[in-house]
């Protein structure tokens, strides 16, 4: 479709109502905007425009910068920010204070900014990256702006002027740390990376913490799902991912731990569904990545994705991917609404990609699988005071998009040396073909720690995927990274929780394997060493990839690497003189995805987190979807680290994407073909 | 010592010896070598620096200095592994020009130094009655040991 904004501006305005009405969160981005962070209501990041296509992509050229250099008390390099687009206007966060800006979407030119001082709070927040913005209207004058602030405050701003709603909670603002069930909640313990969601004029917050890998304690904030009437700000309803006695679930957490457990919250984007009411929500784990000895028993919500009925908050159906979990592995990507046809049966589905690599898809309004879902035996832990599920929940299609457990068939093996050093190195630590190893003590039985593949970052993660409706075809951006975690006694000075957990760094033998950053240089990502042979990654390529899966089938459609192997790699003196084809080895970095009618959008990624070493790097590239054949990539300013996305203005196609990288300022880069 | 190990005491070696050399201007008068354990910064000192960590560094590195999804624990075994032996002007112009690690060199000398203090101090060194001086020849001369 090519987009005329001529035509709709004839149309008579309840035409154009009735039109609104008629656009499916699965639909992909409307009439020519991006209207929410990934695309539409259900994460599709899909736009049916055209222009750009296979034709003429290669003469893609950026047509303006905007430069963030100055927003925030100090610059920002990992900006994970997707703008909105809403009549010609940009809307997203900028900076470590997450300031709201509006600009030209024609020109990049700077509308109007909102900046928030909140002190302490905000300069403790858990988590100061920000991803964007929730747009509302009620299809007159009234236009909303919606952030979720570093501090964890709801802010309702007037879209045409970016001065904050009076009328919505005080001042503009509500107050997010109240109704959590703790009588105090500090700053820093709570705040939010994604941005709300508005279904059936209900904002709907999630919350994200600090890492739990050593937590201070198992007592923490529980991140409950709440739901904020648009217009007034006011608190509707609490969806409790800890529930309390007599609600369901509750009995799921034992010796009383969900008095005091935390965490829960959804730091994923959500999805939402306007035509059934729904909003479905990834809820991560609770306190204590790796060592769930203080919440013994399933621990619903927990790694649960829930579906929630907008209004009321009630929850409808829900599902959890991942029983007890002490692998971090809660959902982290946003679940993406998809209408599939499965066995000439439509579907109106729901499909959550995972860290572990799992591809859950359901019916989105019973929760019922597609495909069966079966509980199979895992590995079950030997750490004192700890008590694994004895099954895991294993979709039987689509197969897992990314590898799951080691052997040393994954090693790296491009010569019969570096195999033996790969396995040499494999042997120090536990290791097993299921995904679901649960951690060691460290030096138990002799060994360091226990491998995982994907580890504790994954798999996937918050770029998550990109879904074509027309075609029933999902793309999926993965790492493939090994990793270890180990437990160690949690000291009392610090912590007190039993056991407390150390990537990569082992008492008595600390060497192997500790993470550290490596030396920074401008303009290259921040990946940190491997600690395979000679600094090499420890499995085989590819270390980063895209995968094509059809959704109305289950099937791979196809998969391709993220690009060429890592500077990191490709300069190993190691590989020195052995000429090995390393053109689809692939960042180890999570690509982007943006999908059009054409052509689907990829990029080597950031590189600044969660990421393997030599991750990230500057190609963008345009992608057959049919194929997954490269048909143009061009190298941008700097890394990409936000999604991209795509509107129309003025008969011109704009595709807007975040970069940035170590040492290089985030700023928007936007482009068009002449 | 495994291959990995080696890399990064190369990388640190290049690291300080860079940040080093760029300070090997005469000093008028040489501090005389000290030793961490000898009270080298005040309880003061380790609040500010508690301060500039949380803002700063908590984020990836923990509430408890325990370590995050992919950030080593800055205590214990792991600060030993790295700083055993090494001077607190290592340290010091470490985190100065290598933190954060996406975009560093935007925390001052000053509050890194205040940050080594609550380093020292979380991995049991004493406070004293002096502060950690702010010139780099002078921290470069007190010793990091994990033993006194």
């Amino acid at each position: 479709m090519r987009f005329s904004p001529a035509r709709v501006l004839v149309l008579p305005g309840v035409l154009l109502l009735a039109l609104a009405g008629r656009v499916h969160a699965q639909h992909g981005a409307a009439n020519g905007e991006w209207r929410y962070y990934g695309g539409d209501a259900g994460n599709t990041k899909y736009s049916p425009l055209d222009q750009i296509d296979a034709k003429n992509v290669k003469e893609l050229e950026i047509v303006w910068r905007w430069k963030a250099d100055n927003f925030g008390p100090a610059p920002d390099y990992n900006w994970e920010v997707t703008p909105l687009m809403v009549g010609k206007v940009l809307y997203f966060t900028a900076g470590s204070r997450r300031d709201v800006v509006a600009v030209d979407a024609a020109t990049g030119e700077t509308l109007w900014m909102y900046r928030l001082d909140e002190g302490e709070r905000g300069d403790r927040a858990p988590r100061k990256q920000n991803r964007g913005l929730a747009y509302w209207t009620d299809g007159k004058d009234d236009a909303r702006l919606l952030l979720i602030s570093p501090g964890y405050q709801l802010v309702a701003l007037d879209a045409k002027t970016g001065r904050p709603v009076p009328t919505f909670g005080k001042n503009g603002i509500v107050e997010l740390t109240e109704g959590l069930d703790r009588d105090v909640v500090k700053p820093g313990q709570i705040g939010a990376s994604s941005p709300a969601i508005v279904v059936r004029d209900v904002v709907v917050v999630g919350a994200a913490m600090i890492a739990g890998t050593a937590p201070p304690s198992k007592t923490h904030v529980p991140g409950y799902i709440r739901g904020f009437d648009v217009r007034t700000g006011r608190r509707i309803w609490t969806f409790k991912t800890v529930p309390r006695p007599g609600e369901a679930g509750n009995e799921t957490w034992e010796n009383d731990s969900w008095q005091y457990t935390g965490n829960t919250g959804a730091w994923a984007p959500l999805a939402g569904d306007e035509e059934l009411g729904y909003v479905y929500v990834p809820v991560e784990m609770p306190t204590g990545d790796f060592y769930g000895g203080h919440r013994l028993g399933d621990n619903l919500f927990g790694d649960s994705l829930v579906c929630l009925d907008a209004k009321t908050g009630t929850r409808v159906w829900h599902f959890q991917l991942v029983h007890h979990d002490i692998w971090d592995w809660e959902p982290s990507s946003p679940p993406i609404l998809a209408d599939i046809t499965v066995g000439g049966k439509p579907i109106k589905a729901v499909a959550q990609v995972t860290k572990h690599a799992f591809t859950f898809v359901f019916d989105r309004a019973t929760g019922a699988p597609v495909w069966p879902i079966e509980e199979r035996p895992v590995p079950q832990t030997d750490v004192p005071g700890e008590r694994t599920s004895p099954t895991q929940p294993f979709p039987t299609r689509p197969v897992p998009y990314d590898r799951q457990g080691v052997t040393t068939d994954d090693l790296i093996d491009f010569t019969p040396e570096l195999k033996a050093e790969a396995v040499a190195i494999f042997n120090q630590y536990k290791t097993s073909p299921n995904p679901f190893l649960p951690p060691i003590v460290a030096g138990t039985d002799g060994k360091l720690a226990s491998l995982w593949l994907p580890h504790h970052t994954g798999g996937g993660n918050w770029p998550g995927g990109a879904f074509d409706p027309e075609t029933g075809i999902m793309y999926v951006s993965s790492v493939t990274n090994a990793d270890a975690v180990a437990l160690q006694k949690g000291d009392p000075k610090r912590t007190d929780m039993a056991y407390v957990a150390v990537l990569g760094a082992h008492p008595g033998a600390p060497a192997g394997a500790v993470q550290i950053a490596a030396p920074p240089v401008a303009g290259e990502s921040a990946g940190r060493p491997s600690f395979g042979p000679r600094g090499l990654p420890l499995v085989r390529p590819p270390w980063g990839r895209i995968t094509a899966i059809d959704l109305h089938t289950g099937d791979h459609v196809w998969m391709i690497a993220n690009g060429d192997a890592p500077d990191v790699v490709k300069n190993n003196p190691a590989l020195k003189g052995l000429n090995l084809d390393l053109s689809k080895s692939g960042k180890p970095e999570r690509s982007p995805l943006l999908v059009t009618k054409t052509l689907l959008f990829g990029a080597d990624g950031a590189g600044l987190f969660s990421s393997g070493p030599g991750a990230g790097g500057r190609m963008f590239r345009a992608i057959d979807k049919k194929t997954g054949a490269i048909v143009h990539e061009m190298a941008l300013p700097a890394s990409t680290t936000g999604i991209p996305m795509t509107y129309m203005v003025d008969d011109r196609q704009y595709i807007v994407v975040a970069v940035g990288a170590r040492g290089v300022p985030a700023e928007l880069i936007a482009l068009a073909v002449p | 010592m495994t291959a990995l190990c080696t890399r990064l005491a190369g990388l640190l070696a290049v690291a300080l010896t860079v940040s080093i050399a760029a300070e090997a201007t005469p000093a008028p008068q040489a501090p005389a070598p000290s030793s961490a354990w000898s009270g080298v910064f005040t309880k003061a000192q380790v609040e500010r620096g508690r301060t500039v960590y949380n803002v700063e560094c908590a984020r990836c590195h923990g509430e408890t200095l325990g370590g995050g999804e992919n950030s080593p624990a800055l205590v214990d075994d792991v600060f030993f592994t790295f700083w055993n032996g090494k001077a607190v002007g290592d340290l010091v112009e470490y985190t100065r020009t290598m933190m954060p690690s996406d975009g560093p060199g935007r925390i001052t000398r000053k509050r890194c130094v205040d940050l080594a203090a609550y380093l020292l101090s979380a991995n049991g060194f004493p406070a004293g009655d002096t502060e950690l001086p702010t010139e780099l020849a002078a921290l470069t001369q007190i010793t990091i040991t994990r033993t006194k």
